[in-house]
């Protein structure tokens, strides 16, 4: 994609960046000519191969920086060390998410649901007050990274929707707040991607599941998502601002009982016409 | 290079620093830290506290496997023993 944003040499800071659809904004970002920033917190992730993908497609290497994205030291020091190479931070992509998975109404506590509000929502916004605090400036582009579960009921994701939905709301307020500034600030709601957080979220037995139900030809491809949040952040979509865009091909419509009885409907049709 | 006995004490130190209602409590290390009150979110600061600590990173497969806090002080010191000897 060739962007009106001139992106070469800019920073751009991806967090949860070394996997899944994280990995893939970076990426995006960089064959656009970024310097990126990738965080990662735990950091389970193959480094080496992280910094061979960069290096595949002829892009700036990216700097991999261990923080935490909900705790405030750790990203003041990521943002003070961004600020010896640039001036500026063109687009703060806040992708990591962590919430208490919650089986049962027993296990509602409200430390819980306040620390995952304040690792998957409070992220988006901190990052941008930190960024014009240390940079004078706020990110030309600030996206924040939903789910379907915002808006639909999930297996034992309860608080993470909470957290999904604050950050949601607030980015409608923030856009308001911050208007007469220099910055877009969006939300993603991407669809469901095949990944280690998604077994780890819904179990072992979820892919099981949803290959019985052929859920698993809905999934998205990762850079699918990665392309719609640079086409946010590439001055095409400028006046599109504080949304909450969808991108799951428009699963979330047919993301019912319906749809899993039309597909074995169509699927007995077909079957009746071959034999 | 830190000994199980360091990584015990850096591991009880970030628990009580996460959870600090502990702070004056002997920490059972026989117990999982959801025993001690923890959220998973605790945990997982708890965890990512002492990997930097003590400059590690661990697969967070094995992080799944983990049933109490002397599991995580014997990880941490395997994999940190495999840092020295690489």
């Amino acid at each position: 994609m060739k962007t009106l944003v001139d992106y070469d040499n800019q920073a751009v800071v991806v967090t949860g960046a070394t996997r899944g659809i994280g990995l893939e904004t970076a990426l995006a970002f960089a064959a656009e000519g970024a310097r990126c920033y990738l965080t990662f917190h735990l950091g389970s992730a193959d480094l080496d191969e992280v910094y061979r993908r960069f290096e595949a497609i002829g892009a700036l290497r990216p700097c991999i920086i261990q923080c935490n994205a909900a705790n405030e030291e750790q990203t003041q020091a990521l943002f003070d060390a961004i600020r010896v190479e640039h001036d500026q931070v063109a687009a703060w992509i806040s992708n990591v998410s962590v919430a208490q998975l919650v089986p049962d109404f027993e296990s509602y506590y409200k430390r819980a649901l306040f620390q995952s509000i304040e690792s998957s929502a409070w992220p988006l916004y901190g990052g941008i007050k930190r960024i014009k605090r240390t940079f004078g400036a706020y990110p030309k582009y600030a996206i924040g990274m939903s789910s379907a579960g915002a808006g639909q009921y999930l297996h034992n994701y309860d608080f993470m929707s909470a957290s999904k939905s604050v950050l949601e709301t607030l980015c409608r307020y923030a856009n308001y707040r911050l208007y007469d500034e220099d910055i877009r600030i969006n939300v993603v709601r991407a669809g469901m991607v095949k990944s280690e957080s998604m077994r780890l979220t819904f179990g072992d037995a979820f892919a099981d599941k949803a290959r019985e139900f052929e859920l698993d030809r809905y999934y998205l491809d990762p850079r699918a998502v990665a392309s719609a949040i640079l086409g946010l952040c590439s001055g095409y979509m400028d006046a599109v601002r504080g949304e909450v865009i969808s991108v799951d091909k428009g699963f979330h419509f047919f993301d019912t009982f319906m749809r899993i009885y039309s597909d074995q409907q169509r699927e007995v049709a077909d079957r009746s016409i071959s034999t | 290079m830190a000994d199980v006995q360091e990584i015990r004490e850096i591991i009880v130190g970030f628990v009580k620093r996460t959870l600090p209602e502990l702070k004056y409590q002997e920490i059972d290390t026989r117990q999982s830290m959801k025993e001690l009150g923890a959220t998973s979110i605790d945990i997982l600061e708890v965890v990512s506290a002492s990997m930097r600590k003590l400059n590690v990173q661990v697969p967070r497969d094995k992080l799944g496997q983990l049933k109490c806090l002397d599991d995580l002080i014997n990880l941490l010191a395997q994999i940190v023993d495999e840092k020295v000897t690489e």
